[in-house]
């Protein structure tokens, strides 16, 4: 009863914050390429699952699975860590009422344990369960399997829970983390130890000894045990009311509040957009860039120069984002004067604009994964580039984007309309284009394109893991811009 | 509430600011008249921190506008139409301006309610964006917008430009009723010397760039601008 009423609370919450109901527009559109990106891993999946015995001799089909099983646990911690927020309500509220204590820890808890990543490890794990691990080991085995990874996946999650209360989010936590990962990776596939190997030999052996299999519940029970008594000793009012105490203060003036603002400025930029002549002719060039890789995938002259399909990558999920983040200011020159004296945060606005370009960046990649069809190679590329777009580029973009000087007028011009941009524009498009290929070709010439695009999605997972320092870094820019910006977005030409 | 120290802004030799003190007290709406090109838009930027001044601080609350930003909290102001986002309807402007300030839906809500006189039923549900809107109007909603989320400081630059003059009226009655009620402190320039009289307690004369006069507005205050403008 009480937990539905907690659930009932928090659906209200949701819904009837100003963000959704303003936005309905905008959230129905979330919603569709949420749908397609669902509708696409899942293809994606199943897929893979069903052809996986091709990949691999037999004897290696399901313990090259295992050992990549791992891989993705390690990727799942990591990802959680960085992107996951603490998933906790504002149980201030409930506390002076006479609802029992463990009631609420409980209700957090296992809250926090139905989310994005639990879906997408379920998508992951059960195709390969059905076709593979079922035809070689037999249904009850890949019950079993399926299950005992899904308990292994609520572990990790325990587990970054319980980390995340524990560290401060610094600059040295997410080094540190960011170093242990890296050498953990590099351990591995440098043959050091393998971590892979041994926990696709433990399940192996599950396998052969169904009593191994209590091991997962066991875990479970432990991190949700060890989650659940820290939580109780720490649910004090004063411990929460502090701003310091790393418990639960993330949701204490409202995440959504906070978003709130991110959102109102991302939903500015996009009425931007939607509203000027000049922005508005530029998004319905975009399916024509999208569609850009057509003119050279089908061909296997440009497709054997896998360094210029860095550059098409680069290219297909970046475009949009691009050209909206290096004008990111210019196209707001006509209200300057009143951005900077409005007191808007300016750490918020930069973390809006990264946003709203993040997102047209997974927007990009999803609507053109059907490149697949020109084969794998094309596929990795264009994911290593995303992946290199969404954490390298746009803080980048944005960066160069403070040396603009000159307002561009929405109202006059289409897409080909060069008022307002200058050297500094073809300038900055430079390194866009031009790094990305320089990184990976050494790899290629050295024999391993393979490790070229892995170097890529490391620099973007990186620089990502680093973005709140990379924002404090652009505001301090900004700011120190602010003046020559705003006289030239003054100056009407 | 506002100091100014030996605030200098010069462009390529050309000094076009020069005050060496000026001190503006709480609740004292404060005029600046002068003729074109006399430094009034250069003052209220740099108080607004919109240009580097080449010398000299501002401080508001005792703070130093060039390095904090709190006091923007405090502040609403309007100077021209690049304080206005053009492709937003008034609604959509206000509730993004209210946002920022920290303002619910409800008190926007409300504080449109209170402007609603001032507006003259020209503004609101009008379905409109804001750059398909005249002068006047956008002047109206720009001012409007400047003095949400109960400010302590409201800068407004030629505020009674391009106003007809029942809505000129208006905003004086209203720079009166919430200087009174809130205790805003109005800084506003103008080259309508009339309205100015009736709206600032003391009024400064710039003239080249520098103090030409510091008058404590009395009965006799408009027929000595008139005098001083007439040349």
């Amino acid at each position: 009863m009480l937990i539905s009423s907690f659930l009932s609370h928090q659906y209200k919450k949701a819904r009837r914050s100003s963000i959704w109901q303003k936005n309905k527009a905008l959230n129905v559109l979330i919603f569709i390429v949420a749908l397609i990106i669902l509708v696409e891993v899942i293809g994606f999946s199943l897929i893979l699952a069903h052809g996986w015995h091709e990949l691999f001799p037999e004897a290696e089909t399901l313990s090259s699975f295992y050992k990549i099983s791992a891989y993705y646990f390690l990727g799942s911690f990591a990802l959680r860590f960085f992107m996951q927020q603490l998933p906790t309500m504002e149980i201030i509220h409930y506390q002076l009422l006479p609802i029992k204590k463990s009631t609420l820890i409980h209700f957090i808890l296992i809250k926090g344990k139905i989310n994005f990543f639990v879906l997408l490890s379920l998508i992951v794990f059960a195709p390969f369960t059905f076709m593979q691990v079922a035809y070689y080991e037999g249904n009850n085995a890949a019950w079993l399997w399926l299950i005992g990874m899904m308990l292994i996946d609520l572990t990790v999650n325990n587990f970054v829970f319980y980390l995340k209360r524990q560290l401060v989010n610094n600059l040295k936590t997410v080094t540190t983390i960011l170093v242990l990962l890296g050498l953990t990776v590099t351990g591995d596939v440098l043959k050091w130890y393998s971590f892979s190997d041994l926990f696709a030999q433990l399940i192996v052996a599950a396998l052969r000894h169904p009593l191994l299999w209590l091991v997962p519940p066991g875990m479970l029970a432990a991190s949700y045990l060890i989650n659940y008594r820290f939580l109780y000793k720490r649910l004090y009012l004063e411990e929460i009311s502090t701003k310091k105490s790393a418990l639960l203060h993330e949701n204490r003036f409202g995440y959504l509040q906070r978003f709130g603002l991110i959102g109102e400025i991302m939903l500015l930029d996009i009425k931007l957009y939607m509203r000027n002549k000049r922005t508005k002719s530029m998004l319905y060039l975009t399916p024509i860039f999208w569609a850009y890789g057509l003119l050279f995938y089908p061909s296997d002259q440009y497709t054997s120069d896998s360094g210029f399909m860095i550059f098409v990558g680069i290219f297909i999920s970046g475009y949009l984002t691009i050209t909206y983040l290096q004008s990111a200011f210019a196209y707001e020159g006509s209200y300057y004067d009143f951005l900077l004296s409005s007191g808007i945060d300016f750490e918020q606005y930069i973390k809006a604009k990264l946003t709203l370009g993040s997102f047209a960046i997974g927007v990009s990649y999803f609507i053109t994964l059907p490149y697949l069809y020109f084969g794998w190679q094309i596929l990795l590329i264009n994911t290593a580039t995303a992946i290199f777009n969404l954490g390298f580029v746009t803080p980048m973009m944005l960066y160069f984007a403070t040396y603009n000087k000159k307002a561009i007028q929405l109202s006059r011009g289409n897409a080909f309309n060069f008022q307002g941009m200058s050297t500094v524009h073809w300038l900055t498009m430079l390194p866009v284009f031009v790094l990305p290929t320089l990184i990976y070709l050494p790899f290629k010439w050295f024999g391993h394109p393979d490790y070229g695009l892995l170097a890529l999605v490391a620099i973007g997972l990186i620089t990502m893991a680093f973005r709140s320092f990379l924002i404090k870094f652009i505001r301090q820019n900004l700011l120190e811009k602010k003046y020559i910006m705003a006289t030239g977005f003054r100056e009407k030409n | 509430m506002i100091h100014i120290q030996n605030i200098q802004k010069s462009y390529s030799d050309t000094v076009v600011l020069d005050i060496p003190e000026l001190r503006l007290e709480k609740a004292v709406n404060f005029g600046l008249v002068g003729n074109n090109g006399a430094g009034k838009t250069t003052l209220f930027r740099l108080i607004l921190d919109l240009i580097r001044a080449n010398n000299g601080t501002i401080e508001i609350n005792g703070e130093d506008v060039a390095k904090t930003e709190s006091w923007k909290q405090i502040t609403g102001s309007f100077l021209d139409q690049g304080f206005l986002i053009d492709f937003l309807s008034p609604e959509e402007y206000f509730s993004f301006v209210g946002k920022v300030r920290g303002l619910s839906k409800d008190d926007i809500s409300l504080y449109l309610a209170d402007m609603e006189e001032f507006f003259n039923g020209e503004i609101i549900g009008k379905k409109k964006l804001i750059r398909n809107l005249s002068m006047g109007n956008q002047q109206k909603i720009g001012i409007a917008a400047a003095m949400m989320g109960k400010p302590e400081i409201v800068v407004l630059d030629e505020p009674f430009n391009s106003l007809d003059p029942t809505t000129q009226i208006r905003l004086v009655n209203l720079i009166r009723k919430l200087q009174e009620r809130q205790q805003i402190t109005f800084l506003i320039s103008s080259h309508d010397i009339n309205h100015i009289t009736e709206v600032c307690e003391r009024i400064v004369v710039l003239h080249e760039g520098k103090i030409a006069q510091d008058i404590t507005t009395s009965a006799d205050t408009l027929d000595a601008l008139k005098a001083y403008f007439a040349v």
